[in-house]
């Protein structure tokens, strides 16, 4: 079988997150990047599903040239190749200008299986692989927890992550299926597995060889703008009380959790 | 000079990285008990064989070997790399099975061994089902190693080794010993001292655990008496063992200052979090300018010792004998790192010295850096012969 997996290079967890003077973007230098840890999961299941089932596994990214590194560490980990979609012309997408660079990438494929993280831990919108679904005409099993695979090969029981329990889907290939926290270990690259990464393809895509037009993609194409990024409101200094008998404060505590935080 | 890594190098360190997060310290915290004690107790010890046993599998352990070896084949900057990251993330005991750097693994010195010291010795070594040790110390051969008595005197094919040794880290586990003995006490050290791999049940061979600071126990005192090794078991050249094995020995000073600057980092990282949170005299300590020049020193320390230490590496790399360099490099780093660990046991205050957090433990291991790998003292010999004093 085949099996493309979506990537996204992201800012480290723990990277501290600066936004530019003009309020447009994040600082991007001196910031560790890495694969979204979502993603993780996606090739790890990947890899996987091909050690049992054979197969192709295919990583694609859309980013500028530093998003091969991401690529690479897939690579490492044991994906065979890799597209990256890079031209000027899809900077600023948005979330279904970013699935239509995508869909274009893995079209020609003709993948059994789409595998992504259940969301990006940047902007969290969790919203390529829905939109991506919709333009390849696939179902979508969002949030995996569990994947089995079906007899036939063709299709997937798949357990999603829902409030206060899991959903039991069954899925038709080919699909696209965003993986979640728990669904497996992600692997850790070997070094010969590094090694090995090391002459795997990654084929650059540019918009030309896309097929797509510059309406397409990119900031003209997209449907939402963002007009500014705020940093977290700072937390107002806490209220302390002490040197008093322990009752009154707690008095004191009980009547400002109610009428000023109001929640209780 | 440049010490930027390859992209594969820097994917190796990151991939150590995220190995010593995701596996290991979770393993320590899991195990904290005993782990945090920081004694190679038993069941330590099998934890251990277990981050090996990964770590292998990986090709993590060899990383420090050549590759025509069957190692990694990384350049001294890139191991340099994968060592302080390993050493800068906290990891308490455990960290010291993911690579096979000695004393209980695979170093350079065995390579050009025998297909039978090979097979017997340096390969289970490098798959992590073999541990052993680098025998060199005796009681009246510390900075002198000239002065080594240990004896072997050759009858038949074998061997006689008799002599003492000690101070020998992983001693008491290893299964075989890397032992320095004279078999020409009159040619000394260049020409005189073989080196011998000796299994750690051959007859004649016993030995004792070593108290230490903080009970780690992890040395030992040897005993040679009567004990027959094969000649079979003799490595490179009779005579030239020492020799042979100070090519390497020079470039393992190294391990020494990076995980010097490795501690100090994770301490000042420590010293910065916990400056933030202690309040006294109504506010955080972190405003008081004593505790802030204390961290600025510390963090500045760390910049010099850690740029020494990649030039050396670097310079390793460009074939270069850097043995001044290297000196220089240890010398600052572990002092280094001594001063750090005592000024952020002192940001701590009482809770520095108490065995709740890792500061006071740290400050321990850094006291031995000052003197494993080559004192402090005999690192300035080095240097002041270099400037033909």
């Amino acid at each position: 079988m085949k099996i493309v997996v979506c990537l996204k290079q992201t800012p480290d967890t723990e990277a501290t997150i600066k936004l530019t003077a003009d309020k447009q973007g994040i600082e991007e230098q001196n910031i560790k990047w890495v694969m979204n840890p979502y993603d993780e999961y996606a090739v790890e299941q990947a890899l996987r599903l091909k050690e049992k089932h054979g197969g192709e596994t295919v990583v694609v990214c859309m980013g500028p040239d530093r998003v091969t590194e991401a690529m690479r560490t897939a690579l490492a980990m044991g994906m065979d190749k890799g597209v990256h979609l890079k031209d000027d012309a899809f900077a600023h997408s948005d979330a279904t200008g970013t699935a239509k660079a995508l869909a274009a990438a893995i079209k020609p494929l003709s993948p059994d299986l789409i595998l992504c993280g259940r969301q990006a831990i940047d902007w969290d919108m969790a919203q390529v692989p829905a939109i991506l679904a919709e333009l390849l005409d696939m179902p979508q099993v969002t949030v995996v927890a569990k994947m089995e695979m079906g007899a036939d090969g063709k299709s997937a029981v798949c357990n999603r992550r829902i409030e206060g329990g899991e959903e039991v889907v069954e899925v038709k290939f080919p699909a696209v299926l965003t993986c979640d926290k728990g669904l497996n270990e992600p692997r850790y690259a070997s070094l010969p597995g590094i090694m090995k990464a090391k002459k795997k393809e990654i084929k650059p895509l540019g918009l030309a060889e896309s097929g797509l037009s510059a309406n397409d993609v990119g900031k003209a194409s997209s449907k939402v703008q963002i007009l500014e990024y705020l940093p977290l409101p700072e937390r107002p200094p806490g209220k302390v009380f002490k040197e008093q008998e322990t009752p009154d404060m707690v008095k004191q505590v009980v009547k400002l959790l109610r009428e000023e935080a109001k929640i209780i | 000079m440049d010490f930027r890594l390859s992209e594969e190098e820097q994917q190796v360190r990151d991939a150590v990285q995220k190995f010593m997060e995701r596996e290991v310290l979770p393993l320590e915290e899991k195990h904290k008990e005993t782990v945090w004690e920081g004694r190679f107790t038993e069941e330590v010890r099998a934890l251990g064989a277990q981050v090996r046993k990964k770590s292998v599998e990986l090709g993590y352990y060899t990383l420090h070997l050549p590759e025509s070896a069957g190692g990694g084949g990384l350049s001294h900057v890139a191991l340099t790399a994968v060592r302080e990251a390993i050493a800068s993330s906290g990891t308490v005991i455990l960290g010291l099975y993911v690579l096979g750097d000695p004393p209980m693994g695979p170093t350079g010195m065995l390579i050009a061994c025998t297909p039978f010291q090979k097979e017997k010795y340096l390969e289970p070594l490098m798959k992590g089902e073999k541990t052993t040790c680098f025998a060199l110390t005796e009681p009246g051969a510390g900075s002198d190693v000239a002065a080594i008595k240990t004896r072997a005197v050759k009858k038949g094919d074998q061997y006689i080794l008799n002599g003492q040794k000690h101070f020998i880290s992983n001693g008491p586990y290893c299964d075989f010993a890397q032992v320095f003995v004279m078999t020409d006490p009159a040619k000394g050290l260049k020409g005189g001292c073989s080196l011998f791999l000796v299994d750690a049940d051959t007859p004649g061979f016993t030995r004792r655990l070593q108290k230490s600071m903080g009970d780690d126990d992890f040395q030992a005192e040897f005993f040679f008496e009567d004990c027959a090794v094969p000649a079979a078991n003799l490595v490179g050249t009779e005579g030239l063992g020492f020799v042979e094995a100070m090519k390497w020995l020079s470039a393992e000073r190294l391990i020494v200052a990076i995980n010097g600057v490795g501690i100090a980092q994770y301490l000042l990282d420590l010293g910065v979090d916990y400056a933030k949170v202690r309040e006294q005299f109504g506010q955080p300590i972190k405003n008081f300018q004593a505790i802030q020049w204390m961290l600025a020193d510390v963090a500045t320390e760390i910049y010099a010792a850690r740029w020494m230490t990649y030039h050396c590496a670097w310079l390793i790399d460009q074939g270069q004998n850097a043995m001044r360099e290297i000196s220089m490099a240890k010398l600052f780093a572990s002092e280094m790192a001594f001063t750090a660990a005592d000024k952020i046991l002192q940001v701590h205050g009482g809770m520095g010295y108490m065995k709740e957090l890792p500061v006071e433990r740290l400050f321990r291991l850094a006291r031995l850096l000052r003197i494993g790998g080559g004192t402090s003292e005999i690192q300035r010999w080095v240097i002041a012969r270099s400037l033909g004093l």
